[in-house]
């Protein structure tokens, strides 16, 4: 244990510090000491909660909270809606599905044939393995309408091929694509459009 | 009572005539005896005399203000110390707050880095105070503030171990061993002085 006790090896620096100058207050500090005590210069001192509420520090915390705010806002606005209008959207063309469709329709295939078979139902649009005929050049793409259509041949240039099972339920297996829930209105007035374009092609193809 | 009767009576004797009866002559008095040491320990504490000043003055306002809350179970110069001491600290974290800042404000403006200016061997200053005297304060600010504040109040202020505990709220053992590393650090930084 070390001896604090022990002041002699200090000595020089003992010495050196006791051999200092006495520094002395300036010629006016009593002065000036009771003019502040007689103007109760100290007595405007605030208190802490009232420190808090200087418009000194007020005005920036205030201004770096609108700050804040205002930013969560505007980040808010300039994100992606994730609600979208399916009528709108373009919809995306996938390679694989062209291949497979260009494929089936170089078989010949009849719509009823299509239709009656249950190949069509466990279409795999990802099975790329099918090497019985070869693809062709043909960028045609094939959408079907109705699963009640019969003997017209119902392919019809557009983008997303849509294959109808025999109950008229459109296949979804495979595809990349978002399910949007609509409402009751919204399906209402397109089970509307989808019929009457029907009717039409139905024209058209008489 | 007299000022020259006041002149006889102990500072506590001073303090409690200035608490029960608000006597100014008894304050004034306080003030005349402690104005320089107070000075003295709280120059070689900061090194600035502007600053000094105003910590001394605001030391003798916080007793004038406060003085009721000074209890006579202890020593009336423990208690200007404390005061004093607290007020000094407060000052020194100000200081190198301010100087922290300036520093960056500098280098921002200027584009270029900020030299500290070493004032040691500006010839105003030796010639006023002597440059052992300069070099002696430099090394005092150098050493740690708990160190540098028990070895003022111990080997310039020569008081007690006991009246050091009591005003650093620290015990006699600590006291003691921070002298005793404040004046390894000190004789360290002084060698040369020694040698002259």
């Amino acid at each position: 244990m070390k001896n604090f006790n022990d002041d002699s090896k200090y000595d020089e620096v003992k010495k050196v510090l006791q051999n200092l100058k006495k520094i002395e207050v300036p010629l006016n500090f009593e002065q000036k000491l009771f003019d502040r005590i007689s103007q109760n210069k100290f007595e405007n001192e605030l208190s802490f909660i009232d420190k808090l509420f200087l418009p000194s520090r007020l005005i920036p915390t205030t201004g770096f909270a609108v700050a804040i705010v205002l930013i969560f806002f505007l980040t808010n606005i300039f994100v992606p809606s994730i609600d979208e209008n399916p009528l709108l959207v373009s919809p995306r063309v996938r390679t694989d599905v062209i291949s497979t469709i260009v494929e089936n329709k170089t078989k010949q295939k009849t719509n009823n044939d299509i239709f009656n078979s249950t190949e069509t139902t466990q279409f795999n649009f990802k099975n790329k393995s099918n090497k019985k005929t070869s693809p062709t050049n043909d960028p045609n793409l094939g959408i079907r309408i109705t699963g009640r259509s019969t003997q017209s041949n119902s392919y019809y240039y557009g983008s997303i091929p849509a294959y109808v099972s025999q109950n008229g339920i459109i296949n979804k297996r495979g595809l990349d694509y978002k399910q949007i829930y609509l409402q009751r209105l919204k399906r209402a007035q397109i089970e509307q459009m989808r019929k009457r374009i029907e009717a039409l092609l139905r024209n058209s193809n008489r | 009572m007299t000022e020259k009767n006041f002149n006889d009576l102990s500072d506590e004797e001073l303090i409690v005539e200035f608490q029960n009866n608000n006597t100014i002559s008894a304050f004034e008095i306080l003030v005349k005896r402690y104005k320089n040491p107070l000075m003295n320990y709280v120059f070689r504490f900061l090194g600035d005399y502007e600053a000094c000043t105003d910590v001394v003055q605001e030391t003798m306002i916080k007793v004038y203000r406060y003085k009721d809350s000074y209890r006579s179970i202890a020593k009336f110069s423990t208690w200007i110390y404390t005061i004093a001491g607290n007020l000094a600290r407060t000052e020194l974290q100000r200081q190198k707050r301010r100087k922290m800042f300036s520093i960056n404000a500098y280098g921002k403006e200027n584009n270029e880095n900020y030299e500290i200016p070493d004032n040691r061997y500006r010839p105003d200053i030796e010639t006023d105070s002597g440059i052992k005297y300069e070099l002696i304060q430099q090394a005092i600010l150098k050493i740690s503030s708990a160190y540098r504040q028990a070895v003022i109040l111990r080997d310039i202020q020569e008081l007690s171990y006991e009246e050091i505990a009591e005003i650093m709220n620290i015990t006699v053992g600590t006291v003691k061993s921070r002298i005793n590393r404040g004046r390894l650090q000190l004789q360290k930084l002084l060698k040369h002085i020694y040698k002259d």
